[in-house]
């Protein structure tokens, strides 16, 4: 590996050269860590480094866009709110958390890059804006081909989706900005995030807003990692269904802070319901994998299952997911269910630290 | 045998017109007039007593002949009028059925051109045509690359690999107008990696993690 001391963040503009540090989102020149981690999310898009005095720098984007009418006016306005946009075919595209906010104002959905965990191909505009998005969260490596780890979901149980088309393109978006993409399994990451005081043993579950992905795995070895379609959006969907409302505000609905435990009204006492579902299909699914597949490994001691994710940010997520899997008669002891240390960053320093671990 | 006998014309053909006047010249004063009728009821009786006259004269032999002439005459006509009354019963017959097949063959007919109407709209106005629309299109968008190319190559099962190039071709490489990279992201810093990491390197070189 070679001295974290020996590398100073620089930046690549859009046409290619390398330039130190002098664009807005990069503050001051940080010397960093060889390696980054990169969590493609559904929700959001998070990156993570680390300086060489060893801190974590995360940056974060929301994975969402949203046309608005183009002209000079609302252009130099959101330059001073600190609103990002691209122009793209004479349409001005809202980026970000902004287009969320955005969104609900105006009683409009965001479009969104990625659907159900994966790229969207039918989304014409994504491949830009994430491109932009990646751009502005990893900035220009280090140096030539530096390693970057990026998260992807694995193969769904409950859907039809093309793994490879996902990966390659985001392996492709990568490249293009100069680095060397290595995909990690999302599960996987938040193991190697979260699980390293019990060797790396464990269940690993990202909870995103596309899909649950989870990983079984044995000494930092993924045995079993799978994922189901239904997380995050799909209560926002079914929110927003049965209360007639858009899922972006559902959305909102769900992020204001809702404890799952005790709603306080109809809209929260939906967030609660399919909450409690998502979480007992979740670990149902699990079981049942764990009872079918082969080459389970036969674990000496009690194991633990950590919870990461946006979706597990919600009031109260941990006491529901034991009371469901009270109701459940799991295959194999387990000592503990908890939520990751940074719920929110866990697949992002998981997939970063494999990347460190390569430098 | 029986001959029609038209007595005007007999008598047109037999006579020859006279004016009054000449008459008067030559000392006729008086004309009698015999019309159409009375003529044929004359004709008619005198044909009736040369019959007779003649049926009395006439031996057995030839009464017998007379008479079995007649009913030959008789069944002749009565088989022509039988044949002509079958004939025009064959007539109204087949009549009948062409009618009948006209009939069905409108119809087959109309059903037919409903078809074709249909088939030439199916043909050139909807599936085929907006195959070929579809088609078009989607060359277009091929040789456009991008994700509606992407997109067509996933729909259609091709190899990923085309999918990829195509969706990666259309990045907004060139000049797209932002100010993404002027603005600030949220940034946070989330607790150190240091010791996961060190655990799992003495991992991967055989240790305890």
């Amino acid at each position: 590996m070679k001295s974290d001391s020996d590398h100073t963040e620089t930046e690549r503009n859009p046409s290619g050269s390398t330039s130190k540090v002098g664009r807005g989102n990069a503050g001051n020149a940080t010397k960093l860590a060889l390696g980054r981690g990169l969590d493609v999310g559904t929700a959001n898009l998070v990156s993570g480094a680390q300086d060489v005095d060893g801190n974590v720098l995360i940056k974060i984007q929301r994975n969402a866009f949203i046309d608005i009418e183009r002209d000079d006016y609302t252009r130099n306005m959101l330059t001073r709110l600190n609103v990002q946009y691209v122009v793209i075919e004479n349409r001005m595209v809202v980026v970000g958390d902004p287009a969320f906010e955005l969104a609900n104002i105006f009683n409009r959905e965001t479009r969104r890059p990625m659907k159900d965990g994966f790229i969207s191909p039918k989304e014409a505009d994504a491949m830009p804006i994430e491109k932009l998005l990646l751009e502005n969260l990893l900035g220009a490596p280090t140096q030539e081909n530096e390693v970057c780890y990026f998260s992807v979901p694995a193969e769904p149980i409950d859907a039809e989706r093309n793994v490879v088309y996902h990966q390659g393109v985001f392996a492709g978006l990568l490249k293009k900005l100069g680095y060397n993409p290595k995909p990690l399994v999302e599960g996987h990451a938040v193991v190697f995030a979260e699980l390293a005081e019990d060797d790396f043993t464990g269940i690993g579950i990202s909870c995103g807003g596309g899909m649950f992905n989870i990983c079984v795995s044995y000494k930092s070895i993924p045995a079993l990692t799978f994922s189901t379609s239904r997380a995050g959006d799909w209560i926002d969907r079914n929110v927003a269904n049965v209360l007639g409302i858009k899922a972006s505000r559902a959305t909102a609905i769900k992020e204001k802070g809702v404890d799952i435990r005790k709603p306080r009204n109809r809209e929260e006492e939906a967030v609660e319901i399919y909450y409690r579902n998502l979480i007992s299909y979740t670990l149902e699914n699990i079981k049942t994998r764990f009872e079918s597949a082969e080459g389970m490994p036969q674990f000496p001691e009690p194991i633990s299952i950590v919870f990461s994710g946006g979706t597990s940010l919600v009031g109260g997520f941990i006491d529901v997911c034991k009371d469901e899997f009270e109701n459940i008669k799991f295959p194999i002891p387990v000592k503990e269910i908890r939520l990751a240390d940074d719920p929110l960053y866990s697949v992002a320093k998981g997939c970063l630290v494999a990347a460190l671990s390569e430098a | 045998m029986t001959q029609s006998f038209d007595i005007k014309e007999v008598i047109s053909k037999s006579t020859s017109d006279v004016a009054i006047d000449d008459l008067a010249k030559k000392g006729f004063r008086k004309v009698k007039v015999l019309n159409k009728d009375a003529i044929n009821q004359l004709i008619a009786d005198a044909v009736e007593r040369v019959i007779g006259e003649r049926m009395k004269e006439a031996t057995q032999s030839e009464r017998e002949q007379l008479q079995k002439d007649s009913r030959a005459e008789f069944d002749r006509m009565l088989r022509d009028q039988q044949k002509s009354e079958a004939l025009l019963k064959d007539l109204e017959n087949e009549f009948a059925q062409l009618e009948a097949e006209a009939t069905r063959l409108r119809a087959e007919l109309a059903q037919r051109e409903q078809e074709l109407t249909e088939l030439r709209n199916k043909t050139m106005g909807s599936s085929d045509l907006q195959s070929i629309k579809d088609s078009i299109e989607k060359l277009h968008r091929r040789i456009g690359h991008g994700a509606a190319a992407a997109s067509d190559y996933l729909e259609e099962g091709a190899d990923t690999e085309f999918a990829i190039r195509a969706a990666l071709s259309n990045t907004g490489d060139s000049a797209v107008e932002s100010n993404v990279n002027k603005v600030e992201v949220t940034k946070k810093k989330a607790s150190g990696v240091s010791s996961t990491l060190d655990k799992l390197r003495s991992l991967q070189k055989g240790g305890k993690g």
